[in-house]
């Protein structure tokens, strides 16, 4: 009996979990920056927020009759995980990396339908619920240089409250709430968290995000078009706040890209395929609209980082993107027939 | 005289993919001996050659969808049988069985050293069986008529960006004088400015050879390396490719001034011309996991699938998958007795380890590979989510119909979706939907036609219903235009009336007592026999009217014999069903 297989016959070697593992390897530099600027408790996150993913995808899976192990071997959830666990701050007690995660898999995920189906990013759900349910523990960052001894990282897990000596504003808070009439360059210096170009650490950190995207970038994982949207429009729209340097300011588009979670944001979560627009120039418009949205929060809202909001946003506005910036298909208008007449 | 290499005008968008050529590219063609049955595929009604009598190799036997077939050799024809037909439904259709009688002996040639006037040429090339060698199977008479006084440039194709097939390169390789020869014929019958012969980089010596054959010629060739992505091959990336212009929606290559032809498609056409041989062999590559022999043969056309894989030394029973064409867009039989036919470029038969079980389907992820892949610049997830969900709108604003089924689109998901198998679906549902579409419109049509005879026949009565009222006051001589409209009426009524209460046309026309209205009455009698039987009306109205028209048949002839007796001027009426010489009688 001859076998009649559908045509194509062949595909390409790899299927979803090969994709999702290029992108756990393009993380990696980012999270060694992370681990050298903000100490082990980013491990902790890590391990904390892929235990449980896995453990409520499973579960999930199975209320909802569907084979656990092909669920689980198509490794998005891990993906998932890793950028909620990237987003939180490093010594965030164990109830908040739990409820961020519970409520991406859950909330993000599974209650749409499970992977492919969710509107919304997953990891960003979980960082917003996370935020507004935990908006002290969710901001306490620990100071680049502190080194937060062991005994520290692990009370700070278990419940108790990081003392202030380790913890610091970021750069972006300290821009938003300082006024003091200095020059932009004499207020940086006067303060410990401003890095060379963006915020102490997090300019580093930021920068190993970018080489991981570029890195899916070269990878034919990703395209251009959503993080060069997102940055595009953050630059803009910081170089039209910009008054030249000042404390007033609203910071220059190089402290905007290379401080909280730009870069991690623009190649990671914004490009994360499922929420986003699907048509190149959707994701770029998407990443811009990401960008805008960013910006006017950073300057003019409450929260110090917003990437999480202009994405959530973008993802918002990604099915209607999708169908007003459809691709011109060959030979219909414009450049149909004789292009030479 | 020169050869130019010119440069794409347009960066090709593809996939480069593993083109799993190594086995069979550098093997020479070999000749396929015809096996003990050849199985050509016919219209029935066209066959032009005896059952069971002897015909010679490249004798005409008949057509297949307009397309000439040839004895592919000398032979007996046996019968007409039923057999799978080369195509992924596999129907059984009507094949003409030869067999061969192995003294291979031809119809005699006329080969051509001179060329005559292109009115000849051209009927040469329609009778010699050409159709697109490349896998299209598309008639060459008419696509030359299609671009003929408006082709520009003439692409030679030779692009075999599937993987698998090697037929183009190999045919190249030993024979691109003929290839060139096509071109310069075909350039010559359209008036063409260019020749652009398009390869792949992926076939070194075939590019050898044109260089070294161009050599020969007086014409002006120009040749474009493209690089091995697919799908480059399919007309509408190679015009673009090559032109810069993309052929219009629906539209034909020749409305952008382009005529792409396959080069197996030249070479058989240069044959046919020159040496007149009509179309009985092409170049097949057979390849694939259960063939020990891969390599490039030249086969009989209508040779089955299980004999041309035994003469590459492979065993049928090993084959666990054939795929006819190449592993993209080629189809999965599953019998292999299908013989083959002019459009099978590649065979691969592959044994049940290579065959890989299909990977389970996983939710699209919207990665958007398939976006960038795409040739056509469709949305290929937004197709497959409308087809998913059946909107069917949706699909055809998202232009579903522009979509060439190459396949890139599934190739690089990493969900593993058939994507092109949910988008022929989908188009199938479109143009069933499109035929229904079409039939209910008929179906109007035809009910409003309905509608006004049947109001045309109710005027008719009325008509006739007036016309007896006032015939009671008319003199006698009125009377046989009387009995015409009467007639007629009831004639409008049988055409109306196909569903068989012919009461109405069946009533009998009342004769009057001359010869003159003896004869008109016959005629409508005959007129409406004629009308009753073309409605196929019920048998037992049909034998009322003959009874009808024998009655006044021979009451005309004894009219005729009394007045003959008179005048001796009359026509003798011969029987009932010649209403010419009765008309006569009947209006002189
Ligand atoms: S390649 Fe497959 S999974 Fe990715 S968007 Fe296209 S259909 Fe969806
Ligand atoms: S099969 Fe259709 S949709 Fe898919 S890549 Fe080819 S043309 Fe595009």
């Amino acid at each position: 009996m001859l076998q009649k297989t559908s045509a194509p016959h062949v595909s390409a070697p790899g299927g979803i979990s090969r994709v999702m593992l290029w992108v756990a390897a393009a993380l990696v530099p980012g999270v060694l920056g992370q681990l050298w600027w903000f100490g082990p408790g980013v491990l902790i996150q890590l391990a904390w927020c892929v235990l449980i993913a896995l453990a409520a995808e499973a579960l999930a899976l199975r209320l909802r009759g569907q084979p656990v192990e092909v669920g689980l071997g198509d490794c998005s959830v891990l993906i998932c995980a890793l950028l909620l666990g990237l987003t939180l701050p490093g010594h965030a007690p164990w109830y908040v990396g739990l409820t961020a995660t519970l409520s991406a898999v859950l909330l993000g995920k599974h209650v749409y339908g499970g992977l492919g189906h969710n509107p919304f990013n997953p990891a960003m759900i979980g960082y917003v619920v996370a935020l507004i349910g935990f908006p002290i523990e969710m901001t306490r960052w620990t100071h680049p240089d502190a080194a937060v001894p062991l005994a520290e990282v692990w009370a700070a897990f278990s419940g108790a409250l990081l003392p202030d000596q380790w913890t610091a504003a970021t750069a972006l808070e300290v821009f938003k709430l300082e006024r003091g009439g200095m020059y932009e360059a004499e207020f940086k210096a006067s303060r410990d968290i401003f890095g060379l170009f963006g915020g102490r650490g997090v300019e580093w950190v930021n920068a190993l995000f970018l080489a991981g995207g570029l890195l899916l970038l070269l990878r034919g994982i990703i395209t251009w078009h959503g993080p060069l949207g997102l940055l595009g429009a953050l630059g803009l729209c910081a170089l039209i706040g910009w008054d030249g340097g000042s404390s007033e300011g609203h910071g220059s588009a190089l402290l905007h890209w290379f401080s909280g979670a730009t870069m991690l944001g623009a190649w990671f979560i914004l490009t994360d395929p499922v929420s986003t627009s699907a048509t190149p120039w959707g994701r770029f418009v998407c990443g811009a609209l990401a960008g805008v949205v960013t910006y006017c929060i950073r300057v003019w809202g409450t929260y110090p980082d917003a990437i999480a909001f202009g994405v959530l946003l973008s993802n918002f506005a990604a099915p209607l993107i999708d169908y007003y910036l459809r691709p011109r298909v060959y030979g219909h208008g414009r450049g149909a027939g004789r292009a030479d007449e | 005289m020169s050869l130019v290499r010119i440069e794409p005008v347009r960066p090709l968008r593809g996939i480069a993919m593993p083109g799993h050529k190594e086995r069979s590219l550098t093997r020479p063609i070999e000749l396929l001996e015809a096996p003990g049955r050849l199985y050509l595929r016919v219209d029935p009604e066209t066959v032009c050659v005896d059952l069971e009598g002897a015909v010679l190799g490249g004798e005409l036997l008949g057509r297949c969808q307009g397309v000439g077939v040839h004895a592919p050799t000398s032979g007996r024809i046996l019968a007409i049988a039923e057999a799978p037909m080369c195509h992924p439904a596999q129907l059984p259709s009507p094949h003409l069985v030869l067999e061969p009688d192995g003294r291979d002996a031809f119809r005699r040639s006329e080969p051509w050293t001179r060329l005559p006037e292109p009115a000849e040429i051209f009927r040469r090339i329609e009778s010699a069986g050409l159709a697109g060698l490349g896998g299209a199977g598309f008639p060459t008479a008419l696509k030359l008529k299609s671009g003929a006084q408006r082709t520009e440039a003439l692409i030679v194709n030779a692009v075999e960006c599937e993987p698998h097939i090697t037929a183009d390169a190999a045919l190249l390789r030993e024979h691109s004088d003929t290839v060139l020869r096509g071109a310069a014929l075909v350039r010559r019958l359209l008036g063409a400015r260019d020749i652009i012969i398009a390869v792949e980089n992926s076939m070194p010596e075939a590019i050898a050879a044109i260089e070294r054959t161009a050599r020969d010629f007086d014409e002006d060739f120009r040749l474009c390396v493209l690089p091995a992505l697919y799908p480059a091959g399919s007309e509408k990336q190679l015009t673009e490719a090559l032109l810069g212009r993309e052929i219009p929606a629906g539209g034909l290559p020749a409305d952008i001034g382009a005529l792409c032809l396959n080069v197996g498609t030249l070479a058989a056409l240069a044959t046919a011309v020159y040496q007149d041989a009509p179309l009985t062999h092409r170049i097949t590559t057979i390849t694939g996991s259960a063939v020990p022999r891969p390599g490039n043969y030249c086969i009989p056309i209508g040779a089955p699938i299980e004999d041309l894989l035994c003469s590459a030394g492979c065993a049928p029973e090993d084959v666990a998958r054939l795929i006819v064409g190449g592993s993209m867009m080629g189809y999965a039989i599953s019998d292999l007795r299908t013989p083959a036919s002019k459009t099978v470029n590649c065979l691969i038969a592959d044994d049940a380890g290579a065959v890989a079980p299909q990977p389970p389907q996983q939710p699209c992820i919207r990665c958007g590979f398939c976006v960038e892949v795409c040739p056509v610049s469709l949305l290929p997830q937004q197709l497959y989510a409308y087809s998913h969900s059946q909107q069917y709108e949706r699909l055809e604003q998202h232009r579903l119909a522009d979509c060439i089924e190459c396949g890139a689109c599934s190739w690089v998901c990493p969900s593993k979706i058939p994507l092109v198998e949910y988008y022929r679906q989908a188009k199938r549902h479109l143009h069933s939907a499109e035929r229904e579409r079409l039939a209910s419109d008929a179906a109007r049509v035809r009910f409003e036609s309905r509608n006004e005879r049947l109001s045309a026949l109710a005027q008719a009565r009325e008509a006739e219903l007036l016309e007896r009222r006032r015939a009671r006051k008319l003199s006698h001589a009125d009377r046989s235009a009387i009995a015409e409209a009467q007639q007629r009426a009831s004639a409008a009524a049988a055409a109306a009336d196909g569903d068989g209460d012919g009461d109405a046309a069946a009533e009998p026309p009342q004769p009057a007592g001359d010869v003159n209205q003896l004869g008109i009455a016959l005629r409508q009698a005959q007129v409406q026999l004629a009308e009753l039987q073309r409605r196929q009306a019920p048998e037992r109205d049909i034998q009322h009217i003959q009874g009808q028209i024998e009655a006044l048949g021979e009451r005309l002839r004894s009219a005729a014999s009394e007045s003959e007796s008179g005048s001796g001027s009359e026509p003798k009426p011969e029987s009932g069903s010649e209403p010419k010489s009765k008309s006569k009688s009947g209006s002189s």
